[in-house]
C-alpha cells in the first residue's frame, strides 16, 4: 500500500480552483444571471435562505450561482457570510397573524373564517415533464402575465418585491381577514396555552440564541426551535417521516399552513431607555408557518386539551415547516424512537455540519491509518504467537483460562468498525 | 480498600466488615417519598390513611412511595411483596439512586460520616454504588453491557474500584463467575448470547464484586422458568450463607419471599401495610390485603 | 509567501470585498474565544463548551483550530500550519493561506521559528518552548464517545469521575486481541483527572504532551468545544499495571531522505524500486536535519 506524502499543495490548489471555474462555465450558452436565479427558482433560493439562516434573496440567488446550484454549499456560502455581519438591531417580536397571505389551508376543517386558499402550489398539478417549457420564450411569458394579470385585474407595473398585492396598504381592509386557527381554538378552551408570547403577556423571556451560546442539553424550546428553523431540509423531512411512520408517536392534522408577507419592525434605534415609541416597519419577510394540532393529553387540572406542534421557515417551503412541526412535537415525547431523542435530532440536522463533517473523510487520514497498521500487525503476530503460549494471562484459579483464540487471518478480518459496534452498543449498564 | 492478592482463599475481608456490628443496623431509612407530579393540598398529607391508589384523584399526582419506614440489620434478608403499582421497585430504585427520591432519610452504618445519602452528592452516590450497595434488576438488559465480555461486565466494576491490573482482574472475575456456576470457558463471552437465568447470575456476580454489603434483589427470578428459577434461590441463599451480604428482595412472588426472607413488609399503593417475621406474616396475617395475599398463595 | 501590494497599512484591508476584521473574526468572538480558552487553561484536560462561529472552510476541516489561532494571533506572530505532518498538504496550504490573506501575519515552515503552530494529527518533532503555543485541531472531543453515545451522560460521567466504561473498553480489547487495540487519539488522563482526547496523533506523540514546556489548545469546532494543556502538566495514557501504553513501532526502519530512526515515520512505496521505504512524517523537520534552509 502506498502512502505518498502529499507535496505541490499550493499549486494543485490554484489548479483546482482554475478548474473548478472552468467547468463552471464551459458550456454556457448564455450567462445565468443572479436576478434569473432569484426569479425563476424561488424555492430554491428560500430553501438556501432558510438552511443559512439569512433572509437575502439575493445574496441566496448570488451563492447558488456560485455554488453551480448546489443548495449545501450554497446554505454554507450564506452561513460564512451571515458570521461576519454585525447585528445592529433585533427586530419585535413578528406576529404571523399579521401575514399577508398568498396561501393558507387546513386539513382539519373544511370550512374557518378566511376560508381555504390554495394559492401557488404544486399539489394538486399532475407531474409530467412540460417538454415545451424548452423553448419558452421571454415573449410567452409576457403574452401569459398580461392576460393574467387582465383576468385578475392586477397592475401592470412589476411592484419593487416579487409577490403582487392587490392593493396598497391603505386598501388592506379589502383583503379578507385570516384569523389563527390555533387562536380560535385557544379561545375555546380546546388547546393548550403558548408558552410565553402573546398568550401570557408581559412574561417575555429572553429566548436562547443558537449562534451566541452552546447548545447545553436538555434543550430550551426556544433553542430548538431556532436548530430547527434553519435545519436541512431532507434531513428533517426523513425524521418526521420516520416519526409518523411508527417509529414515534406522532401522527398530526395541520391545523393550519400559511405562506405569505409577515411584517417586520425594529425598536425606534433612538429611543433613550424607557418609553417605547412606535416600532419602525423596515419590511416585510416571506415565511412558512405551520401549527398541528396533535391528540389531547390531559393536564395538571385533568382537563383534555389537544396540543400544538410549530413549524416556521423562511420562504415557501412547506415540507421543511410541517417537518418541523412534527419534529417540536415529537421531541416533547419520550420514547426510544430516533425521532424522540433530542441529541440525534437536533445534532444531526445542520446542513454545514453534518455536511462539513461527512466531506472531512476526505482529509488525509494517514495517521490513523498508519496507528491502526501498527495495531493490526501487532495482532497477527500475537495470534500467530498463540500457540507458543503468548496471549491474555491466565487466572491462576487452577482452571487454565485461555483469551478467545483466533486465526490470524480471522483476527485481520475483524475490523475496527465492528469493536467500535460493540463498544457503542453497550447497554447502559451501571 | 479491597485487595485482590494471589490466592482466593487468602483474599482479604472488605474493610468495612470492622465497621460493622451484628446488633446495629446497617441500612435505615426513614420517611422515604417519591412522588411524580406536583402535589395538591388534597394528598400534601400521604403518609396517612388507606388510599384506593396510588394517584390522587385531584391532581393527578403518583405517589409512588408514602414516607417508608425501614431498616435492615447485617446478614438478614428483607422481602419486599406487593403487588405492581405498590411502590415497591421504585423504592429500591431510590435506595440505588436511580431515581431521585423526593424527600426522606437514608443512613448507612459503614458510613456514618455522611449523614443522609438520599442527599449526598453525586460523586458520593457514585460511591456507595460502586463500593457499598450491588443491585440486580429484573430485565437483565438495565443490569449488563450485553455486547461485552461476562468477564468485562464484572470487570468494570472493579475498575470503578481503581483496580487496573488486568490479571488480578481477570483473577476476580474469574472467581466470582465460578460462584454463581457459569462455566469459566465461557467468562469472556456477551451475555446476550446467555439463557435469561445465566444473565442473572451473571447480575449477580457483578453486583458482588467489589463485595458490597448490601445487595438490592428487583424482581429477579420473574419470568424464569421454575427449575432456573429455583437454581437462581438457591444461589442466593449461599451467597448469603457464605459472604454475610445482607439484602433487600423485592417480589410480587410470596413464594420467593417465603424461600429467602427473614422478614417482610407488604406494600400496597405506595406505603407498607404490614411487615414483621416471614414466618408470622404468612402463618398469621393481620392486614386485610395481606390475608388476601397469602390466601391466594397457590 | 507573495509580496503584498501595500497601499493599505494593513495589508487585508486591500481585499476588494473588505469588510473584514483583523484575522476575520470580529473582536467580541475572539473575546469570547479567548475567555473560554482561559477557562480551559485553568482547569487542564476540561471540555469548555463554546460558540463555535462559521467560517470559510468546512465545519469538520479545521475551524475549531482556527478559531483558536485567529482569536490567539497579533500582527507580530509568526504561524506555521501542518496536516499530517506536512506544511505542504493541501489542507494545511488551505488554512494557512487564510490565516495569511486576514492577518497578514508571516508564516513559516521552521517549527523553531514559529509562535503559533496549528496542526492536524501530529505534534511537531522539534520540543516546543514556552514561548510557544501548539493548537491541535480535534474531531471528537469527547474521549468516551466510543462508549456513551449522548452528550449529556458523558458530561455527567466527566463530573462524576465515572470512567470504568473507558477501561472497560480497553479491557475487552485485551480480551479478544491480546493487547489494546486503540490507536491514534489514544486517551490521556490529564493532571490526575480528566479523561481527554488528545485528537488523533499518533501514541508516538502522545509523551510530547506530558510535562511539555509549551501551552497546547485543542478546538473542536463542530462539536464546540475547547480545552487545554497547561505546561508543566502530567500527561498519562490510559494503561494497566500489567498491560502498559506502547507506542508505534519503527524497529529495522529508517528515514529514507535524513536516515532518522528516532521520528514518526509515513510508509510510502518507491516508484522506481517499488519496495516499501519510510520518510518523516514531519517533513520540515526531516529538511532541517538534511541542511535544508526552511521558508
Amino acid at each position: 500500500m502506498a502512502y505518498t506524502a502529499v507535496t505541490g499543495g499550493k499549486e494543485a490548489i490554484a489548479e483546482a480552483e482554475k478548474l473548478t471555474e472552468f467547468f463552471r462555465l464551459k458550456d454556457a450558452q448564455a450567462i445565468l444571471t443572479v436576478g434569473m436565479i432569484e426569479t425563476q427558482l424561488r424555492l430554491l433560493v428560500d430553501r438556501v435562505m432558510g438552511e443559512g439562516g439569512l433572509y437575502a434573496p439575493g445574496y441566496a440567488a448570488l451563492a447558488l450561482k456560485q455554488a453551480e446550484g448546489d443548495p449545501a454549499e450554497a446554505a454554507f456560502l450564506l452561513r460564512a457570510y451571515r458570521s461576519t455581519l454585525p447585528r445592529n438591531h433585533v427586530s419585535t417580536v413578528i406576529d404571523p397573524a399579521d401575514m399577508r397571505v398568498l396561501r393558507r389551508i387546513s386539513s382539519s376543517f373544511r370550512d374557518m373564517p378566511g376560508g381555504q386558499v390554495l394559492g401557488p402550489t404544486r399539489d394538486y398539478t399532475h407531474r409530467l415533464l412540460k417538454f415545451a417549457l424548452r423553448e419558452e420564450t421571454m415573449d410567452d411569458a409576457e403574452s401569459f402575465l398580461g392576460k393574467y394579470r387582465e383576468e385578475t385585474s392586477l397592475p401592470r407595473e412589476r411592484p419593487a418585491d416579487l409577490a403582487e398585492p392587490a392593493t396598497d396598504r391603505e386598501g388592506r381592509a379589502a383583503l379578507p381577514a385570516f384569523p389563527k386557527i390555533a387562536d380560535l381554538l385557544r379561545k375555546q378552551g380546546l388547546m393548550k396555552a403558548a408558552e410565553g408570547g402573546r398568550a401570557e403577556e408581559g412574561r417575555e423571556e429572553e429566548p436562547f440564541d443558537i449562534t451566541r451560546q452552546k447548545l447545553i442539553f436538555p434543550v430550551p424550546r426556544s433553542g430548538r426551535l431556532q436548530m430547527l428553523a434553519r435545519g436541512e431540509t431532507g434531513a428533517m423531512t426523513a425524521l418526521a417521516y420516520s416519526s409518523m411512520r411508527g417509529y414515534g408517536a406522532v401522527h398530526p392534522t395541520i391545523g393550519e399552513l400559511r405562506v405569505g408577507y409577515v411584517p417586520v419592525a425594529v425598536p425606534y434605534p433612538l429611543d433613550e431607555g424607557g418609553a417605547r415609541g412606535e416600532p419602525l416597519y423596515i419590511g416585510e419577510i416571506l415565511l412558512t408557518e405551520v401549527e398541528t394540532i396533535h391528540p389531547f393529553t390531559q393536564n395538571a387540572s385533568g382537563e383534555a386539551l389537544f396540543v400544538p406542534g410549530y413549524g416556521l421557515c423562511f420562504g415557501q417551503n412547506e415540507v421543511k415547516a410541517i417537518s418541523m412541526a412534527i419534529l417540536e412535537r415529537s421531541l416533547e415525547t419520550s420514547g426510544t424512537a430516533p425521532a424522540q431523542d433530542e441529541e440525534f435530532v437536533l445534532l444531526h440536522i445542520d446542513s454545514v455540519e453534518s455536511n462539513g463533517f461527512v466531506s472531512h473523510l476526505k482529509l488525509p487520514h494517514y495517521i490513523t491509518f498508519q496507528s491502526s497498521l501498527d495495531r493490526i500487525r501487532r495482532a497477527q503476530r500475537a495470534a500467530g504467537g498463540k500457540e507458543a503460549g503468548e496471549g491474555a494471562p491466565e487466572p491462576q484459579t487452577g482452571t487454565p483460562v485461555g483469551v478467545k483464540t483466533e486465526t490470524a487471518t480471522a483476527a485481520a478480518g475483524k475490523t475496527a468498525e465492528a469493536d467500535k459496534e460493540a463498544l457503542t452498543h453497550g447497554s447502559r449498564a451501571d | 480498600m479491597i485487595q485482590v492478592t494471589e490466592h482466593a482463599a487468602e483474599r482479604a475481608v472488605p474493610a468495612w466488615t470492622a465497621r460493622i456490628r451484628a446488633d446495629e443496623k446497617l441500612l435505615e431509612v426513614r420517611g422515604l417519598t417519591k412522588r411524580y407530579g406536583p402535589g395538591c393540598s388534597s394528598c400534601h398529607q400521604p403518609e396517612t390513611g388507606e388510599w384506593h391508589s396510588s394517584r390522587c384523584p385531584r391532581c393527578g399526582t403518583i405517589w409512588a412511595c408514602r414516607s417508608l419506614d425501614f431498616h435492615l440489620y447485617p446478614g438478614e434478608i428483607l422481602g419486599v411483596v406487593g403487588e405492581s403499582g405498590s411502590g415497591k421497585s421504585t423504592m429500591v430504585k431510590c435506595l440505588y439512586f436511580d431515581e431521585e427520591a423526593t424527600s426522606g432519610e437514608m443512613t448507612l452504618s459503614v458510613c456514618p460520616g455522611d449523614g443522609n445519602l438520599l442527599q449526598a452528592s453525586s460523586q458520593r452516590k457514585r460511591y456507595v454504588r460502586n463500593h457499598l450497595m450491588g443491585m440486580v434488576y429484573q430485565n437483565p438488559y438495565l443490569g449488563l453491557r450485553m455486547n461485552f465480555s461476562s468477564s468485562g461486565n464484572v470487570a468494570e466494576k472493579l475498575f470503578a474500584a481503581s483496580q487496573f491490573h488486568v490479571g488480578r482482574v481477570r483473577r476476580r472475575a474469574a472467581e466470582l463467575l465460578e460462584r454463581v456456576e457459569i462455566p469459566l470457558a465461557r467468562m469472556d463471552e456477551p451475555p446476550a448470547r446467555f439463557s435469561g437465568g445465566m444473565q442473572q447470575r451473571v447480575q449477580i456476580s457483578r453486583a458482588l464484586a467489589n463485595d458490597p454489603p448490601i445487595l438490592l434483589l428487583d424482581e429477579v427470578t420473574t419470568g424464569l422458568d421454575l427449575s432456573v428459577q429455583a437454581r437462581v434461590l438457591d444461589l442466593i441463599r449461599s451467597i448469603r450463607r457464605e459472604l454475610g451480604v445482607a439484602m433487600i428482595v423485592v417480589s410480587h412472588d410470596l413464594g420467593v419471599i417465603r424461600m429467602l426472607a427473614d422478614r417482610t413488609m407488604v406494600m400496597r399503593h405506595g406505603a407498607i401495610v404490614e411487615h414483621g417475621l416471614t414466618d408470622q406474616i404468612l402463618e398469621d396475617p393481620q392486614h386485610p390485603y395481606t390475608q388476601l395475599l397469602v390466601h391466594s398463595l397457590l | 509567501m507573495e509580496a503584498a501590494r501595500i497601499e493599505h497599512p494593513r495589508p487585508w484591508m486591500n481585499r476588494p470585498a473588505a469588510a473584514y476584521n483583523f484575522a476575520f473574526l470580529d473582536e467580541g468572538s475572539k473575546r469570547e474565544i479567548r475567555r473560554k480558552t482561559l477557562k480551559a487553561v485553568a482547569i487542564p484536560g476540561y471540555q469548555v463548551p463554546f460558540a463555535s462561529r462559521e467560517l470559510p472552510i468546512a465545519r469538520g476541516w479545521g475551524t475549531g483550530g482556527l478559531q483558536l489561532t485567529l482569536s490567539l494571533l497579533g500582527p507580530n506572530d509568526v504561524v506555521k500550519v501542518i496536516d499530517q505532518g506536512h506544511d505542504d498538504s493541501v489542507n494545511a496550504v488551505s488554512i494557512r493561506r487564510l490565516i495569511a490573506e486576514t492577518s497578514g501575519a508571516a508564516t513559516t515552515e521552521d517549527t523553531a521559528k514559529a509562535t503559533l503552530i496549528q496542526s492536524r494529527h501530529r505534534i511537531p518533532e522539534e520540543r516546543l518552548r514556552a514561548d510557544q503555543i501548539l493548537v491541535l485541531q480535534v474531531p471528537q472531543p469527547e474521549p468516551l464517545r466510543r462508549v456513551e453515545r449522548s452528550e449529556r451522560l458523558t458530561r455527567r460521567k466527566h463530573a462524576e469521575m465515572d470512567y470504568s466504561a473507558m477501561w472497560l473498553a480497553l479491557y475487552e480489547g485485551i480480551v479478544r486481541w491480546g493487547d489494546i487495540t486503540l490507536g491514534a487519539d489514544y486517551p490521556v488522563m490529564v493532571h490526575g483527572r480528566y479523561i481527554m482526547a488528545p485528537t488523533p496523533i499518533p501514541r508516538w506523540d502522545n509523551e510530547k504532551l506530558h510535562q511539555a514546556e509549551h501551552l497546547t489548545l485543542f478546538g473542536a469546532g463542530r462539536e464546540k468545544k475547547i480545552y487545554a494543556v497547561p505546561p508543566y502538566t502530567d500527561v498519562i495514557p490510559l494503561q494497566f499495571e500489567d498491560y502498559r501504553f506502547r507506542k508505534e513501532s519503527f524497529d529495522g526502519k529508517a528515514c529514507r531522505h535524513c536516515g532518522s530512526t528516532d521520528t514518526f515515520l509515513d510508509e510510502t512505496t518507491d516508484e522506481a524500486t517499488g519496495l516499501t521505504v519510510y520518510q518523516c512524517s514531519d517533513t520540515a523537520f526531516c529538511r532541517k536535519r538534511r541542511g535544508e534552509e526552511l521558508p
